[in-house]
């Protein structure tokens, strides 16, 4: 197994983006931040400002979303069964901004070079279109570039670790796999993805190609939907009042040469 | 001259009869245009759906006075606010913890990737017994205009499937059907004939049936159709039928207005 260094890194170049991300309505004071395990072979205790927040944490594990105040925040993760009293944590990361208004993902994942990281993603959570689902890929595995493609078709070209990529597609299910970057060569998948109308499905390859623990993790914010535009019902323009417009013309029409005709008689009459 | 004379007035006669007789027809063809509501659109002629959302918040549209219509009872919330209120996730934390705080831990599951879950069963027929409604179902979405899709064929109407689906908790399903197509009536024509009060039936794909009875029927301009609330996702279960009404516009093709009529579950 890999050895767990104590390198200490944190990646917070997403978390700058998350200000963008964020909906004008969510509250300034706090953020939506769930917590992703994807270090193969370790469960970890994750502190948090020196206090133990998520024990027993299992590789392959997503936490439900909770709310952090905005600020600046000690990340420590150890492996399962040591303390801050007596170990040096497995990663760590000083002073993580967390912004108010954003939706966070912290995840605990190898380095292309398999070292261990965690990393702190913005989650786009804005409207998707009616129809719509958006697909956010992350690049969370000891693996070279990657190329990713959805029913053989390659729709992510390049992307390495720690990066992501988001798409917005029509919903649906897709049948996707990994490629190495430029080849055809998969390391993960293929595998059907459903991407729910209204959704940002994140999914997180993960692992280590070299140790052979590639795998594919998978993260759900619903609730983004938005509405068709309008409902355009009708087509023929013959509906009851195109017909009854048509029916009015003619009576008036008929009424006016019978009109005419009485006056004729009553002329002649006169 | 006295026959002639009489022929004369015989002729007046029928002439008269000839003229009430078109009078009558008319006066009914005026009613009938009189009877549907005249169309509120300020931008008659036009054909911006984009701007249905955010141009609903008027309150005097015909659907203001109806405290259960879909349309235009309220100011639509902003999508934004919708998203916040809808999120499928809360947080189990509620309440903002002070800076630097620690929440207890939350609950966590594998991030595997899942099977598909179960969706509800899909509407297949729709029924008003009423105005002899039978109607059956396609599961639509999307036009590429981001206008809801409507089966071409005026005989079938269609549900959309990204929303709810009739027979559900929550939220409004939603189903269109074209009031006509270029050979003739829909079968949503009969629409404008329900009334309050008439039951309607959906068959699901699953052999049940999910009943309603409608609570309202309105018409609205088509640009204040309040879309939000006519596809919320949540709120209490409601099924909407979406046809169209108002007057033809040769401009654009379309009709100028929606008609709407709500229905809420009938329990048992």
């Amino acid at each position: 197994m890999r050895k767990t260094t104590t390198t200490a890194t944190a990646l917070l170049a997403g978390v700058s983006l998350a200000a963008f991300a964020a909906p004008a309505s969510a509250d300034d004071h706090e953020s939506t931040v769930s917590v992703l395990h994807g270090v193969p072979g370790l469960t970890v205790d994750v502190y948090i400002n020196g206090e133990e927040a998520l024990p027993d944490f299992a590789p392959g594990t997503l936490t439900d979303p909770m709310m952090l105040a905005a600020g600046s925040y000690d990340i420590e993760v150890y492996a399962d069964g040591d303390t801050p009293d007596s170990a040096e944590p497995a990663i760590s990361a000083e002073g993580l901004e967390v912004p108010g208004g954003a939706n966070l993902t912290l995840a605990a994942h190898l380095g292309e070079d398999g070292t261990p990281m965690l990393s702190a993603f913005a989650n786009d959570v804005s409207t998707t279109e009616a129809g719509q689902a958006r697909l956010t890929v992350r690049h969370a595995a000891a693996a070279p570039a990657v190329d990713v493609r959805a029913g053989g078709s390659p729709v992510i070209e390049g992307l390495t670790n720690p990066d992501e990529k988001v798409l917005n597609l029509d919903a649906g299910s897709v049948s996707a796999d990994v490629v190495l970057a430029g080849t055809d060569e998969v390391v993960l998948g293929p595998a059907d993805v459903n991407l729910a109308e209204g959704t940002n499905t994140i999914v997180y390859a993960w692992g280590s190609a070299e140790d052979g623990t590639l795998d594919l993790a998978v993260q759900t914010i619903d609730g983004l939907h938005s509405a068709p535009e309008g409902v355009p019902s009708g087509q023929g323009g013959l509906a009851d009042q195109g017909a009854l417009l048509v029916l009015a013309l003619a009576g008036a029409a008929g009424a006016v040469v019978a009109g005419r005709r009485v006056i004729r008689a009553n002329v002649t009459a006169a | 001259m006295r026959p002639r004379s009489r022929r004369r007035t015989r002729l007046d006669i029928v002439a008269l009869l000839v003229t009430v007789v078109c009078v009558a027809v008319a006066g009914w063809a005026l009613r009938g245009l009189l009877s549907s509501p005249v169309p509120q659109a300020a931008d008659f002629g036009t054909d911006s759906p984009v701007s249905t959302a955010q141009a609903a918040p008027s309150s005097d549209t015909p659907a203001a006075d109806d405290a259960s219509g879909a349309a235009a009872t309220e100011a639509p919330e902003s999508p934004v606010a919708d998203r916040s209120a809808d999120d499928g996730r809360p947080a189990p934390q509620a309440a903002a913890p002070a800076a630097g705080s620690v929440p207890t831990p939350p609950a966590r599951s594998s991030a595997a990737l899942a099977d598909r879950p179960d969706p509800a069963p899909a509407p297949v027929r729709l029924r008003a017994p009423s105005v002899d409604l039978d109607v059956p179902l396609d599961a639509v979405g999307v036009a590429a205009d981001g206008q809801m899709e409507i089966p071409e064929d005026a005989d079938r109407a269609g549900w959309y499937r990204h929303g709810p689906a009739p027979g559900t908790d929550n939220g409004s399903a939603v189903i269109a059907g074209h009031v006509d197509d270029r050979s003739g009536p829909g079968a949503f024509l009969a629409l404008t004939e329900a009334r309050e009060g008439d039951e309607l039936e959906v068959d699901l794909a699953d052999g049940s049936t999910a009943t309603y009875r409608i609570v309202s029927r309105v018409s609205v301009a088509k640009p204040e159709l309040a879309v939000d609330d006519l596809f919320r996702r949540d709120g209490s279960p409601t099924l909407h039928l979406v046809t169209c009404t108002g007057e033809w516009s040769r401009q654009t093709g379309h009709y100028t207005d929606n008609l709407v009529v709500t229905a809420e579950p009938v329990q048992g």
